[in-house]
């Protein structure tokens, strides 16, 4: 279960299948799925020397190349793709569609092949993006896709290429799983009806041999957690998201003072980095060790190399050299990075921020968080979409407390020179996500017996303040895997099928032998990834393999952006 | 056409009623197929005739390549389906009906080709080929919808199908006299093109690059054999062996660098040679690494290089391409040693050592005669023998110099620092190697060192 693998081993078949000079012709979605797990010296070593776009119709024509075209099968690609066999550029096509095909398009497409120049066509189910091994996304953004039609229900848009790209997962994994929903989510359910529905009609493609049908989907509803996404984060790779931005593994650097010209732009990508993949998890404090130790690293290779005296020498160069080349790239990549972290978190008093919010989001206090918010709301060198984050925070823990000043931070925001706009964000994620439409007792507040729980945990004391949460999905997930709570979860995450099998959770034993893959409507997070990612370690002994998905990845700005779109009051 | 009343149609030739202008067409077509102008024509004055004037048409018609078959299902880990089989059989359908077209449209270009060198009556002749619509036969053109007028939308007849059409839904095929035909027409006619195309383009381009994967494929058939021998001892078969790898590598490289050279007729043809001279460049880095640890022949005293840990893989993970630098053949590391195993072969065949020699006694005392310090003549000499060389290399490359002088200052002058730093640590080396006797070694850092003084000059020359 590696989703970057996955996509690699159709991008590794399209390429070496097809021998010789070749291009490779993408469109607007699959570029960035490529680009996101493949590397130029990659496809250089597989003879594919140009990738250009198939809307782009003013490509030359060279007739001596092979073209193999990766395109997802939707309307606007499938034209460009006609009118490219109408007129072919290039000697013999191989054609691989990201999904599944509608039948008539085979033959649409075999008219328009009067040169017969297409030498195949196949199905290459790589349509999703794969930022980590245990992380996917469907890549819906509000702007193409915007996820609500109205309330908690689906866009019709964003259904369909939500269920496109979970089954093309499901294909690229072989798993042709056991659906569980969130009960109380009508997203969840009918993602997982649609997906279902899919899947025992294409019996043909999920009956293949060696597919798996013990596996697990849970659909999961963003709304059941909405405090995740709100969250400052303070690992490597959640901070890049969170702080300066990931666009499918492009960091643009430009806007940093005083940055150099070859790291404007950046790529992160945890094959060809091992740094990144070492320390995408560490938190900010390890971090800064583990950087230091890169540069220290460095330099002693870099005096090594300036003593070159013998021959031995040289040979040790030159044997080090790729090694050294890369590290050289990396040492300023990194080092540029993390100099920026450092700068944004000092410059917006993110320590101060975080310290707030992860004792809203973890701790029942409210008279000392009340007053720590008043103060930092009044604190002018605090931005104005960090106090906002806290007051989110702070309504959805104390929106059932009965003397909770929600009211009152609205009005200490506004006169504090926050937009009317921002401030209307707090009732955008209460209508949302608030106690009512939650399933879980997500603070553990509501009843006698779970603030009993919560305060047991508070006693258990914390290694560090600004990490103090874990997220409400993974502590579900661990639960299940564990058999913990097999009844209170069977409850909240009914199967689709009420006469699946296996029916039940909760078996005292745990789960063995047992692939899971969480899907969240709504988005994901990188706090989860990471918890994830742990619990793959923690689980391995049980041979329990998880990965999580969402229709994206969401950081604080993005998730409150798509809210405010549909829940604004 | 539904809608209209046609005039009953009847052959200009042997006055058979068709019913539809399609039909009494193909009538044309079947029945009077060898009919022409001046009877009676032989059919291989015919086919004289219209390669003269179709030639364009007629060079090599391609051969489609078989469809690769067969549903390859699951031999990895994600599902793939294959539609291939389906779209054959589909298109087969799809091309059979077009390929009847075409051939139809063939013909009757060619005889209207024929018609035109009849001289008079141009239209008859025309007409005898194919039939004409009558002029009050539409209303408005098929292809535009637009209705015709007696100035503004003209009437045209298609002199392929016959049909009416405006004058904007025409172009003009140069054949003859030229022959108008309409947009469908000409959509035939840009496909029997396309079909009968000559042979893809870029020759030179496709010689190179046979070289090029004919090289990668003898180094990958010998490298795994090699790294094998890298640390044992039979260091007389890996040295041969890595004189016949130091050979592929050598065409690899040469044949990536004549790429890069060729002239590109578009932006795109410029991309494609840098993007595979790119591809050979971290081809080499990575694979040339094991030849470095294997002195270049099998030598009498060489006590066994120990080895370096991690060389005995040729898998070295990728490295991040290089930019190619024209002005600089020998560029940073690798191509040292690059460099240094090329030239020692080129060397002792061409004579170069200051000492000078030929004939096989010669080279083999040479490679254990090494001048420690020139002598004044030794030092003439050997200035006189790297003026020869630098045209030599420059003769190698005419395009050369041309380069270099469009090449920047500041970049010229960094490669001369690197070159002049890579001198004086050859310089060491080989003093090094001859206070350790180690012949070999000093023989082929000799040589390398002789390249970097051709490389020295030739820039020092274009300052």
């Amino acid at each position: 279960m590696d989703a970057v693998k996955a996509i690699q081993y159709y991008t590794n078949r399209m390429v070496t299948d097809v021998s010789g000079m070749k291009v490779l012709l993408l469109d607007r979605e699959t570029t960035p799925m490529i680009s996101l797990v493949s590397t130029q010296s990659y496809l250089l070593a597989k003879e594919t020397y140009l990738v250009d776009r198939i809307e782009n119709s003013g490509r030359d024509a060279m007739r001596h190349l092979k073209c193999i075209c990766f395109v997802r099968p939707t309307d606007a690609s499938l034209q460009a793709l006609l009118d490219e066999l109408r007129s072919p550029k290039y000697g013999d096509y191989y054609i691989y569609f990201s999904n599944i095909l509608k039948k008539s398009m085979i033959e649409v497409l075999a008219e328009n092949d009067e040169s017969e120049v297409v030498r195949e066509i196949q199905e290459f189910y790589a349509d999703f993006y794969a930022p980590t091994p245990c992380l996917f996304h469907i890549g819906l953004t509000p702007s193409v896709h915007p996820l609500f039609a109205e309330g908690h229900s689906w866009n019709p848009g964003a259904l369909g290429r939500t269920v496109q790209g979970l089954c093309a997962l499901l294909l690229s994994l072989k798993k042709r799983p056991n659906i569980r929903y969130e009960r109380n989510s009508a997203m969840a359910l009918k993602l997982g009806q649609e997906l279902e529905y899919l899947m025992s009609h294409e019996a043909g493609l999920f009956g293949t041999k060696g597919v798996d049908s013990h596996a697990q989907l849970f659909i999961v509803d963003r709304k059941n957690d909405p405090v995740t996404p709100l969250l400052t984060q303070w690992t490597y790779h959640a901070l890049l998201y969170e702080l300066i931005g990931i666009n499918n593994g492009r960091i643009d650097l430009s806007h940093v003072p005083g940055i150099r010209a070859e790291v404007k732009e950046v790529m992160l990508s945890q094959d060809q980095d091992t740094f990144f993949k070492q320390s995408q998890h560490l938190n900010f404090g390890d971090l800064g060790a583990s950087i230091k130790k890169l540069v220290e690293l460095y330099q002693t290779n870099t005096k090594s190399h300036h003593q070159i005296e013998s021959i031995a020498d040289m040979k040790r160069f030159v044997e080090a050299y790729p090694e050294f080349r890369k590290l050289s790239g990396n040492v300023t990549k990194h080092v540029t990075l993390v100099g920026e972290l450092s700068r944004l978190v000092a410059e917006r008093h993110l320590l101060a921020v975080s310290e707030l919010e992860q004792s809203l989001a973890c701790n029942e206090q409210h008279n000392s968080d009340l007053k720590a918010l008043r103060a930092l709301i009044s604190d002018a060198k605090i931005t104005a979409e960090n106090k906002v984050r806290c007051a989110i925070l702070y309504a959805l823990r104390y929106e059932r407390a009965q003397s909770n000043a929600i009211a009152e931070l609205k009005q200490l925001l506004t006169s504090n020179g926050v937009d009317a706009d921002q401030v209307a964000s707090i009732d955008v994620v209460l209508r949302y996500a608030g106690a009512g439409e939650r399933q879980s007792d997500l603070f553990q507040n509501e009843n006698l017996f779970s603030r009993g729980r919560s305060i047991f945990k508070g006693l258990q004391g914390v290694e560090n303040v600004y990490t103090q949460h874990t997220p409400a999905l993974a502590e579900m997930v661990e639960q299940i895997v564990r058999g913990k709570q097999g009844l209170h979860w069977q409850e909240r995450l009914p199967n689709l099928d009420p006469k699946a099998r296996p029916p039940l959770l909760g078996n005292e034993n745990g789960m063995h032998n047992q692939d899971i893959i969480v899907f969240v409507v709504g988005g994901v997070t990188m706090e989860e990834e990471m918890a994830v990612a742990k619990l793959n370690e923690k689980l391995a002994s049980q041979n329990v393999r998880l990965m999580i998905g969402g229709t994206s990845i969401q950081t604080s700005s993005s998730f409150l952006a798509e809210l405010s779109t549909t829940f604004f009051p | 056409m539904g809608t209209f009343e046609t005039p009953p149609l009847s052959c200009p030739i042997c006055g058979v009623q068709a019913g539809t202008l399609q039909l009494l067409n193909m009538h044309l077509d079947e029945m009077h197929l060898s009919d022409s102008p001046r009877r009676p024509a032989q059919q291989d004055d015919l086919d004289d005739v219209a390669d003269a004037i179709l030639g364009f048409f007629r060079s090599k018609p391609r051969a489609p390549e078989p469809v690769a078959r067969g549903r390859r299902v699951v031999d990895g880990p994600g599902v793939v389906r294959s539609l291939t089989a389906g779209f054959a059989s589909q298109r087969r359908a799809a091309v059979s009906a077009a390929r009847l077209e075409d051939n139809r449209v063939e013909r009757r270009i060619e005889r209207l080709a024929l018609a035109h060198r009849g001289g008079s009556e141009l239209q008859e002749a025309e007409q005898r080929v194919v039939a004409w619509e009558a002029d009050d036969a539409r209303e408005s053109c098929p292809l535009c919808e637009r209705r015709f007028g007696r100035l503004t939308v003209r009437r045209h007849h298609c002199r392929i199908c016959g049909r009416l059409v405006c004058g904007s839904c025409t172009e003009v095929l140069s054949v003859g006299q030229g022959l108008r035909m309409c947009g469908d027409c000409g959509r035939t006619v840009a496909r029997i093109r396309t079909r009968h195309e000559s042979a893809p383009g870029g020759g030179a381009l496709l010689a190179h690059y046979e070289a090029i994967r004919a090289g990668m494929a003898e180094a990958d058939g010998l490298l795994p054999a090699f790294n094998k021998m890298v640390g044992g001892r039979d260091l007389g078969r890996a040295a041969a062996l890595r004189r016949r790898l130091t050979r592929a590598f050598g065409d690899i490289d040469r044949a990536s660098k004549a790429v890069a050279a060729l002239p590109g007729a578009s932006p795109t043809d410029a991309r494609l040679h840098a993007a595979i001279r790119r591809a050979v460049v971290t081809y080499l880095q990575t694979h040339m690494f094991t030849l470095s640890v294997v002195p270049s022949r099998a030598p009498a005293s060489l006590p066994a290089t120990p080895l370096p840990p991690r060389s005995a893989s040729g898998e070295l993970p990728a490295v991040d391409p290089v930019p190619v630098s024209a002005s600089t053949t020998t560029s940073v590391p690798p191509p040292v040693s690059e460099s240094t195993t090329a030239t020692s072969m080129s060397t002792t065949a061409t004579g170069v050592s200051p000492t000078g020699g030929g004939g096989g006694l010669a080279a083999s005392l040479l490679s254990y005669v090494i001048p420690s310090r020139p002598t004044a003549t030794g030092k003439e000499q050997a200035a006189l023998l790297l003026d020869d060389l630098v045209e030599r290399a420059l003769s190698a490359d005419p395009q050369r110099q041309a380069r270099l002088a469009e090449t920047p200052l500041e970049e010229k002058l960094a490669s001369l620092q690197v070159l002049r730093d890579q001198r004086q640590r050859v310089l060491g080396f080989i003093s090094e190697a001859q206070r350790e006797r180690r012949l070999e070694d000093a023989i082929s850092l000799q040589a390398s060192l002789s390249d970097l003084d051709v490389e020295l000059s030739i820039i020092e020359r274009n300052l």
